[in-house]
């Protein structure tokens, strides 16, 4: 089982200062006088536990002045829980708490003289004190761990918490009291009437002292967290049952194995009408009677376009023929005219003949037998650049001719124009005809299909592939029904484990609870019969676990602090005498006199403690006093003195 | 091949200078440049003869022209299109290369007093005109020419006062307003 113990304990701040020295024993004394600062040390190494101290809080009644009025400052303790080293460090007023492992120093005969976290730096952990939605993991989670308590959550009617570690600190914290008989240290904080309540309390008694008790708390948080479960896998599947309901409609109900066996008979259905489908289409494509006739009408068709094609440009070439035709046949005619005009001039005029000069154009006397320049010459062969009557006449006897050439040339011109005029039209018909052929017969091609019984197909594929739709959304939902009632069952059976390990638990608890409280009842008789002279009998009830003494006749309101005290001591006593008590072996006792008690009765109660060391464990007794007011035998566990205020607790920085 | 097919082969009426001949005369007869009413400047005969000899020249000159005196301001020309003034192009060349044959032909027919010529105002100016008693009196029958006169009739409409025009005169008015570049003659 998990130990506590601190080694030292360190404040720092710009103002003030304290130093422990180290304390690695079991029993450690403080001893001071009022108002040196012996609650300040208690509350130190509490705050530095996570604890809230009222006093350190700037918005208190009762703040600590010097402490509240410090700046940068911060307690630190050394502790060894369950033989593992750590430094705990929380600034005041902060609510995280730095843990970093470190390792202790030891001298020859192995006594702590310092402490180093250098080595173990990067393990360092910044825990948060209080929980919240991000906060998952806080300082509480990180201590019980390490203290082996488990992290229960408690129910309380609706609402649940976890158990904290500054809740179980009630019974290990010995604070001072007014109403000792509360036996328990006060709330830090009280926020509502759960906190305090008889069962928070029994819960904290039974987690400290039980074994199996953090396993019983779990397996209620276990039991109920499986509720949960159940619940919202059930309402989930009555949820989607209804859902299931709508989506059938008026339909029977069917499981899944139906349901694909009904969807599977569908899809070769489907398959079939797909299959008539494809032979209609086959069919269509064998009919090539109607096939080749529309390719011959095609062709042809092709054949008197082209045709076309060429007949129009023939018809362009004799156009352009004929143009030209007519124009060299225009310039002929005005030649002839010209001719004509040229023979009149030179029957009126006479103006030139063959013996004119073509230079100088007057009359030459030429020599017969000669050219104008003397050259000699065959008069037949002499080739003059002006004409005779007759000359000008055959001229134009051959131009005359040559139009009527021409002339002729026009009229077959013209006669061609009209044929492949002819033919163009007649092509065009022929075209006309053939497209109106091609498109009756297309038109023929599509009748032959039997649309009627294509389109029923079309309609029962359509049908059927609804239905396939419609059947695979009931199985997807006929599945998620399965996983969800699958799930449900799961949870219910987790749940039924669950609730019988509760009750198995229950009964070993029962049964280990009252064994338990039958020996704290021992050791709380011999401590209180020990320590107070007119206490016959002392036990604690199993109802409550609160003490009855003299069989709850005992009514002296001084022996409180008695009654107090040896509750906290059987406490530490338990898992010295007992291996399975979860219990940390760690006490810490503010100045019991304060609630008022006789001074030897207070040393005897006190001197309980060294019992302590008979067990032969380790354990820690942290317990301040006033000037004195312990047994002579203490004096050699006492590890501080505070005679006066003027060595009191906390040291000014400032020299003095 | 004969000689007479060969002169027939190479024979063109528009080159003959019977052809240039008559044309002159029919000009200057139906401009009334008769018996002292002299034709100012014979170089303008050359393209006279050639526009009013064809029809198509004619008929261009006259849109031309038509379109021309429709626009108020004088500075703006008429834009013919690219095978019309090509036409008149042509027109315009050939008149420039037929000046030497028509004055060569003009000093024949002085010779033979069908014409008188004078020197006109300006250097290298000569001016023309018809002796009609001369001429035989069936010369200029309506029958033969009447073409020729019809078309001349044309021209005198669209340009005014032919017969005593300065050449440059005429040659702007024919040839440059309507776009066809001319060069100093």
């Amino acid at each position: 089982m998990g130990s506590l113990r601190i080694n030292q304990l360190i404040y720092r701040g710009d103002l003030y200062h304290f130093i422990s020295p180290i304390f690695d024993q079991n029993i450690v004394l403080v001893e001071g006088d009022n108002g040196t600062g012996k609650t300040t040390f208690c509350n130190l190494i509490y705050y530095g536990l996570g604890g809230k101290v009222k006093e350190f809080s700037k918005e208190s009644d009762r703040k600590h002045t010097e402490i509240t009025t410090d700046s940068n400052n911060f307690v630190e303790l050394y502790v060894s829980i369950s033989g593992n080293d750590f430094q705990l460090r929380r600034l005041i007023d902060d609510n995280d708490i730095t843990v970093t492992p470190c390792t202790n120093l030891l001298d020859e005969e192995g006594q702590i003289i310092g402490f180093s976290t250098v080595e173990h730096a990067a393990a360092t952990k910044i825990l948060p004190i209080n929980r919240s939605p991000t906060n998952r993991f806080i300082f509480s989670d990180w201590i019980l761990e390490e203290l082996g308590i488990s992290v229960v959550d408690f129910y309380y009617g609706y609402t649940t918490f976890k158990i904290n570690f500054t809740e179980l600190a009630r019974l290990i914290y010995h604070d001072q009291q007014p109403n000792p008989e509360l036996i328990f240290k006060q709330l830090d904080v009280k926020t509502n009437y759960i906190n305090d309540s008889e069962l928070l309390r029994k819960a904290i008694f039974e987690l400290l002292i039980g074994k199996s008790f953090s396993d019983y708390y779990d397996s209620i948080a276990n039991a109920k967290d499986a509720e949960k479960e159940k619940l919202v896998a059930r309402s989930l599947l009555t949820e989607y049952q209804t859902l299931a309901d709508q989506l059938r409609g008026s339909k029977e109900v069917k499981n899944r194995n139906f349901l694909e066996a009904e969807r599977n008979e569908l899809e070769h259905q489907l398959e079939r009408l797909h299959e008539s489908r494809r032979s209609f289409k086959r069919n269509r494509t064998s009919d090539s009677a109607s096939e080749t006739a529309i390719q011959n009408i095609k062709e042809l068709l092709m054949q008197s376009e082209l045709n076309l094609s060429s007949s129009k440009e023939r018809i362009i070439s004799l156009f352009d023929e004929k143009t030209k035709l007519v124009r060299v046949k225009n310039s002929t005619a005005g030649e002839i005219g010209q001719i004509n005009k040229i023979i009149h001039s030179h029957d009126q005029l006479n103006l030139f003949s063959a013996d004119t000069c073509p230079y100088c154009l007057t009359k030459v006397m030429r020599v017969a037998g000669h050219c104008v320049c003397g050259s000699e010459i065959d008069e037949k062969q002499y080739e003059r650049f002006f004409y005779t009557s007759q000359e000008y006449k055959e001229i134009l006897k051959a131009k005359t001719k040559t139009l009527s050439t021409i002339e002729d040339a026009i009229n077959d011109c013209e006669a061609e124009l009209d044929i492949c005029k002819e033919i163009i039209n007649r092509t065009e018909h022929e075209a006309i005809r053939l497209r109106s052929i091609l498109r009756e017969k297309v038109g023929q091609l599509d009748e032959q299909v039997d649309i009627e019984s294509l389109n029923d197909i079309d309609d029962k594929i359509l049908d059927v592939r609804e239905t396939i739709a419609l059947l695979t959304q009931q199985i997807a939902t006929e599945s998620k029904l399965e996983k969800l009632n699958s799930d449900y069952e799961l949870k219910r059976e987790s749940h039924q484990n669950a609730e019988l390990k509760m009750r198995g638990l229950e009964n070993a608890v029962k049964m280990e609870i009252s064994a338990k409280v039958s020996a704290f009842s021992v050791i709380y008789n011999r401590l209180m019969t020990t320590t107070l002279k007119d206490c016959r009998s002392a036990r604690i009830s199993l109802e409550n676990y609160l003490p009855v003494i003299n069989n709850g006749e005992y009514k002296e309101a001084s022996s409180g602090v008695s009654i107090r005290l040896m509750y906290y001591l059987t406490m530490m006593e338990m898992p010295l005498a007992y291996n399975d008590v979860p219990f940390p072996k760690f006490l810490l006792i503010d100045t019991p006199e304060t609630a008022g008690i006789e001074l030897d009765n207070l040393r005897n109660c006190i001197k309980q403690i060294e019992h302590f060391n008979s067990f032969g464990k380790p354990f820690q007794t942290i317990i301040t006093t006033g000037l004195k007011k312990y047994p002579e035998s203490f004096k050699k566990y006492r590890v501080l003195y505070m005679a006066n205020k003027g060595e009191a607790l906390l040291k000014s920085n400032l020299p003095s | 091949m004969t000689t007479l097919t060969k002169k027939r082969l190479m024979y063109l009426s528009g080159e003959d200078y019977y052809f240039f001949t008559y044309s002159t005369l029919i000009l200057l007869h139906v401009l009334k440049c008769e018996n002292g009413r002299y034709f100012k400047d014979y170089r303008k005969i050359p393209f006279l003869i050639d526009i009013t000899k064809d029809e198509n020249a004619l008929f261009i000159l006259e849109r031309a022209l038509q379109e021309t005196d429709k626009l108020s301001d004088e500075r703006v020309k008429r834009k013919l299109n690219d095978i019309d003034k090509e036409y008149l192009f042509r027109s315009y060349s050939s008149g420039v290369a037929r000046r030497s044959e028509i004055l060569k032909l003009l000093f024949t027919l002085e010779k033979s007093s069908y014409v008188s010529l004078r020197r006109g105002e300006r250097d290298f100016e000569i001016d023309v005109t018809l002796n009609i008693e001369a001429v035989p009196p069936d010369f200029f029958s309506a029958i033969v020419f009447g073409s020729d006169i019809r078309n001349i009739k044309r021209l005198q409409a669209s340009i005014k006062r032919l017969s005593t025009l300065t050449l440059s005169t005429m040659i702007e008015r024919i040839y440059d307003n309507n776009g066809v570049k001319t060069w100093a003659l």
